[in-house]
């Protein structure tokens, strides 16, 4: 059964993460569960035969004092393993949990990111995993106590009248097959919900991320929005409905089928067993009796503690079918070392689709790039030209054709050591929560980060125009950026963030700088200013920039216009220029107002 | 917490549910009380009856009778059951849920902007935006067990005071000692709590950099996760030296507590009832069977009722987060107040001066302009000079620190904020594409009616094609009906960059206001649809007033007026040939940036 392997693989982790936890807790309820059944099975009969036999109340006292000896001491073995070790131990397991998630994530080919179904996962994954590691224990460990107890009870009523067994396990079979539509009833439900639950989340993030603020402000988009929203909860609950009488038929028939008849032939076995053929003591008549109440009783703890675990499974699912996941690009895959002395880059005849049927992003590009060539890549929103820096970097793999790098299939290299050939600055860059030197170095930087690093940190800084700004701060270079770990966490510009995302590009000992569109956030002024620096603190290096700027296009040794996924001019400016083709049109234009206003000062 | 706060928190919700879903909350107490009076019936009483009835010798027939009543009862309530559980439950949580996120979203989108720079505001508002309504069923599943459980606790009390009220005794000594711990073991798991608070922020932050797709590319390219990995463990350290101290202390009271408990429940009540049976021989075996069941029932529910408060105590400080944020009022957003007039009017900022929450430096220094009707003004200056801020606080999205903004010659804070800002169309840096329709996209106004829609629908195409989005547009097989992304309908069409903003200027156009305001509009356009652009800027500028912010000098050369922004201040204002003529920084700006146009 997949349930069983899903919670014996969480188990084990947590096991593994903490085992003085798990080990408490399970024999804290397995005594808990055994000391209880014992006393609610045989403390009547004892007392029962205790009269008969005529025992003093002397000897009784002995049992009773046992009695309480051992409650005393399952009742400490709970509260350890519950309030002593369980909030602490829980951090660790949950900690141990998310770095896997983590480890793997980091890892993950980023395709994953563009796969709904697949992301979907690990999002639900990372966000349950605090929630349900520390439930999934709990609910675990309580059913090893549930099972014992069910052994015990069935045990002793067996011995004593084997025929309560058989009806009270008749029904267990017919059981399974109706568990089965249940689960399949669920199953089907949530999956006909999945739809509306992904349209509710979506209105939640319009809601929470700051991006939308101000447009739900300055208009009503988001009455729309929530009419769709109102829509999607009225055809859940209509599922819901449908779903809802399905299941109550089902449980019916399971509950008439398990508690009512059992009920009825359990208790009429006995009583006609007691009567009729005197087949057992007044003291085993009450066990029984007993035992029949204490096992449906524990047999409720059972199915309740069954269905907390269903729905822990879910979450599991989804952290193992992630965690099983094999990147097809394996960081430290074995593979040669790339040599930063030979990155002359050759595209093959490449071709890329971000999924298998759809539209090729890029096609039949084929291109050489000797080290140390400028490159500026133009070209219309959506023409590939972002994606053409994503394969070049092994972010994703070619779907035709290869890249070669050193004359060397890229695929070929190990990843890890391929990939810090290349310095970036994406469209899309990111700040992180560390301090200023750790966000340009991207690495772990403490006491054992050299004055080297330092001197070269500021230094690219300099380089990128955000020393001043730098030094004007209290802690220098040292200062956190954003508050999410300092409440006096440095909050930069739009503008400043983009010469921070710059300053890791002088500062990486890199072959190959690739610039997405670096210049869409500054001013004009500290644009060309960056530009000069960045060519500057590029040379010697292959640079590759993607840019609507024209004008800075005009500063490469080559360009290569592109257009719906292929190469449609490429050359220097002036070849491009002499052509008068897309280009010359696309730089005509940009440049008419300028030449015009600077023909007028003239 | 104090415990009067937990309470009233958890009959917030309660009474969310009872609004909402009125048949399932008062079904579920009827059907829990149920469940706990059946169990009575089915377990003690059953068994006194039969062991007493067996003893006796009573006759079969009327065993049987009994056993058939009982079943009868069980059968009643298994039906119940069914409904309750299966059905009512289901679609009573969905429209609770439905129901409490629509309120939270409703709040949410009439909070003021500046609430966004508020920490403590931003914390409060994710959670309850992302967890409320997973905690409200929370509590809802812990209230009604908590209810089943007091239920068999009174149903079991019962048993015992019928058959021997000295049992009673025992048993308000045990509920006595569960009060006095389960208070403490609240009170520290809450101080627990709240020191772990910031060491749980911390721990999370992983979590988002780890799963959002934004930080991907940069993680795979670098070894920055060493430094998330650092503070993650960092964070997980504080936590567990947090809850180690707390789970010493909560084991003294918890274990004191149980034990205290198990020597009055089972060696008290046990050996009294022994020494009743077997010395003073004043009770049946009937008695002594279900008095043990009942009291064995009672206890444990008892020590179960601890768990549920515990949870209830936790659950709480969950629901305070949501309280806490449905109580933050807005200022601006529901401001009530005049209507603005038609006629083409001034917009006249008067020594303006601004400061976001919490930043140590203003934005904005002693700002004034005035800005005639049908004007062109251009903003441009370096980034962080404070350009956007001045437009939000035109849009009256923050109201100045110091100074006032005077529309005509009223001061904007005298007017309805809602119909004050129909004065504006804005096309934003950071402009976004919703899940609606091609042409609400544009409208970006309540959904209408098919005969509205028609009315509006040459001018949401007008609008699209003004703003270059005519090619794309006849691409499309269902025009301005097309859904834009995937969110709400599988075959939503994913618009690329260029086309977005192309889509978000084109709601410029078409609203039909006095002023238009753009924030560097044309920062994701290739050359040829920026040339386009500007050339229908100049046509949406001809019966209204334009503001734009641009860092292409080459677009300020057709604004009437030009301000040149530096760290807050106004630094040059002018034409263009005016300021290129007083040759200062704008100029300087400018020929900075067309030297490489130069042949």
């Amino acid at each position: 059964m997949k349930i069983i392997r899903n919670i014996l693989y969480i188990l084990k982790l947590a096991f593994k993460a903490s085992p003085l936890w798990v080990g408490t807790a399970i024999f804290s309820f397995v005594l808990e569960y055994t000391v209880n059944t014992f006393i609610s099975l045989f403390f009547i009969r004892y007392i029962i035969e205790a009269l008969q036999e005529g025992r003093t109340f002397q000897e009784t006292f002995l049992l009773l004092a046992g009695m309480f000896g051992a409650k005393l001491l399952s009742v400490l073995a709970f509260n350890y393993s519950h309030y002593a070790l369980q909030p602490r131990e829980k951090v660790k397991v949950t900690a141990a949990l998310m770095e896997m998630l983590y480890g793997q994530a980091v890892s993950m080919d980023l395709g994953c990111y563009e796969d709904p179904g697949f992301y979907d996962k690990y999002t639900r994954a990372n966000e349950q995993v605090t929630q349900y590691a520390e439930q999934l224990i709990n609910n675990v460990t309580w059913m090893m106590g549930v099972i014992v107890s069910l052994v015990i009870i069935i045990g002793t009523m067996a011995a004593i009248e084997p025929l309560v067994l058989l009806v009270a396990l008749l029904p267990v079979g017919l059981d399974q097959i109706l568990a089965k539509k249940v689960s399949e009833y669920k199953f089907n439900r949530d999956k006909d919900t999945a739809y509306e639950r992904r349209q509710m989340d979506y209105v939640n993030r319009i809601v929470y991320q700051q991006e939308y603020a101000k447009e739900v402000r300055l208009t009503n988009i988001f009455a729309p929005i929530m009419e769709s929203f109102r829509r999607a909860a009225e055809s859940m609950r209509q599922t819901a409905r449908v779903y809802g009488v399905r299941l109550g038929a089902v449980r019916f028939v399971r509950t008439i089928l398990s508690e009512l008849v059992v009920y009825l032939a359990v208790q009429g076995i006995i009583i006609y067993r007691y009567l009729a053929v005197s087949a057992y003591s007044l003291g085993e008549l009450t066990t029984l009796l007993n035992g029949y109440t204490q096992f449906t009783y524990v047999l409720g703890n059972f199915t309740w503690a069954r269905d907390k675990l269903y729905q822990c499974g879910m979450f599991i699912d989804n952290f193992r079918i992630f965690m099983e996941y094999e990147t097809k690009m394996p960081e430290n895959q074995e593979g040669k070392e790339a040599d930063p002395e030979n990155s002359d880059i050759c595209f093959k005849d490449v071709s890329f689709a971000y999924k298998e049927g759809t539209e090729p992003v890029l096609k039949g590009i084929s291109m050489t790039i000797k080290k140390g060539q400028r490159i500026a890549i133009v070209g219309h929103n959506g023409a590939g030209k972002s994606t053409f820096v994503k394969l070049l970097m092994r972010l994703y793999d070619v779907t035709e054709g290869s890249i070669e790098v050193g004359g060397t299939d890229i695929r070929e290299y190990r990843l890890g050591s391929y990939r810090k050939l290349f310095g970036t600055i994406f469209q899309d860059f990111r700040i992180f929560a560390a301090s200023i030197t750790e966000n340009v170095l991207l690495r772990r930087c403490g006491q054992e980060t050299t004055q080297e690093d330092k001197e070269r940190v500021m230094k690219a800084l300099d380089a990128s125009g955000l020393l001043d700004k730098v030094q004007r701060l209290e802690k220098g270079p040292d200062s956190q950026l954003t508050r999410e770990f300092d409440e006096e966490g440095i909050q930069l510009s739009g503008g400043e963030f983009q010469k921070l995302a710059i300053a890791r590009v002088f500062v990486k000992d890199c072959e190959i700088c690739i610039l997405d569109e670096p210049s869409s956030a500054l001013d004009p002024l500290s644009e060309s200013e960056i530009f000069e620096n960045m060519l500057k603190a590029c040379e010697g290096k292959t640079v590759i920039f993607i840019s609507h700027r024209l004008s800075s296009a005009a500063l490469a040794d080559r360009i290569y216009l592109l257009e719906r996924g292929s190469i449609v001019e490429s050359g220097s400016h002036e070849e491009l220029m002499a052509k008068d083709g897309k280009y010359a049109e696309m730089y005509h234009m940009q440049a008419k107002r300028y030449q015009e206003e600077m023909a007028y000062e003239a | 917490m104090k415990l009067k706060r937990t309470v009233s928190n958890i009959f917030l919700v309660l009474r969310y549910y009872r609004k909402y879903a009125p048949g399932l909350f008062w079904g579920q107490i009827v059907f829990r009380i149920l469940i706990s009076a059946v169990f009575t019936l089915q377990a003690p009483v059953t068994i006194k009856y039969l062991l007493d009835a067996l003893t006796d010798r009573k006759p079969i027939g009327e065993i049987v009778l009994f056993l058939i009543i009982v079943a009868v009862i069980v059968f009643f309530r298994h039906v119940y059951a069914c409904y309750i559980v299966e059905y009512l439950d289901m679609v009573g949580n969905i429209t609770v849920r439905e129901k409490v996120l629509g309120e939270v979203y409703k709040k949410a989108s009439r909070m003021d902007l500046e609430y966004y720079e508020t920490p403590q505001f931003y914390t409060d508002y994710v959670w309850a935006v992302q967890q409320a309504t997973g905690q409200f069923e929370a509590v809802y599943n812990s209230f009604i067990q908590a209810v089943e459980m007091l239920a068999e606790v009174v149903f079991m009390g019962g048993v015992m005071a019928v058959l021997d009220p000295v049992l009673l005794v025992f048993a308000l000594a045990m509920c006595l000692i569960r009060f006095v711990t389960q208070r403490r073991m609240i009170k520290l798991w809450h101080e627990a709590s709240v020191e772990a608070k910031p060491a749980e922020r911390e721990r999370d932050y992983a979590k988002r950099v780890f799963y959002l797709s934004d930080y991907a590319k940069e993680i795979r390219m670098s070894d920055i996760h060493q430094v998330i990995y650092d503070k993650f463990h960092k964070a997980n350290d504080k936590l567990y030296s947090i809850w180690k101290k707390n789970g010493r202390k909560s084991f003294g009271t918890g274990a004191a507590g149980d034990m205290g408990v198990e020597a009055f429940g089972t060696f008290g009540m046990y050996t009294y009832l022994a020494y009743r049976v077997l010395v003073t021989g004043s009770l049946t075996f009937g008695d002594v069977a279900a008095l043990s069941q009942s009291a064995g029932r009672f206890s444990g529910q008892l020590l179960q009722l601890i768990g549920i408060t515990m949870q209830f105590a936790e659950q709480s400080i969950y629901v305070d987060k949501f309280r806490r944020f449905m109580e933050y009022e807005p200022r601006i957003e529901l401001q009530a107040g005049a209507k603005p007039g038609k006629d083409p009017e001034q917009l006249i900022l008067r020594n303006v001066s601004f400061t976001y929450n919490g930043a140590g430096q203003p934005s904005l220094r002693n700002v004034s302009m005035t800005i005639r009707p049908h004007e062109k003004v251009a903003i441009v200056g370096y980034n962080g000079a404070g350009k956007t801020t001045l437009i939000k606080l035109l849009m009256r999205l923050y109201d100045p620190t110091e100074g006032e903004i005077l529309l005509g010659d009223r001061n904007i804070k005298e007017f309805d904020t809602a119909e004050y800002r129909k004065e504006f169309a804005a096309v934003f840096q950071d402009y976004q594409i919703f899940a609606a329709t091609l042409g609400e996209n544009v409208v970006m106004d309540e959904r209408k009616s098919d005969a509205e829609k028609a009315e509006t629908a040459s001018g949401i195409i007008d609008a699209l094609i003004q703003s270059d989005f005519g090619e794309k547009l006849s691409e499309l097989p269902l025009g301005i009906d097309t859904p834009l992304t995937r969110e709400f309908e599988p075959d939503g069409v994913e618009l690329s960059g260029g086309e977005r903003q192309k889509v978000a200027i084109a709601r410029a156009f078409f609203r039909d206001s006095r002023f238009a305001v753009m924030d560097e509009p044309s920062s994701a356009l290739d050359p040829i649809a920026e040339y386009r652009l500007n050339q229908n800027m100049m046509e949406i500028a001809r019966h209204r007033t334009v503001i734009f912010i641009s860092h292409r000098l080459s677009t300020t050369v057709m604004a009437d007026k030009i301000y040149m922004f530096e760290k807050g201040e106004i630094i040059e204002e002018g034409s263009h040939s005016e300021l290129m003529a007083l040759n200062g920084k704008y100029a300087e700006m400018f020929r900075k940036q067309s030297v490489n146009y130069r042949k």
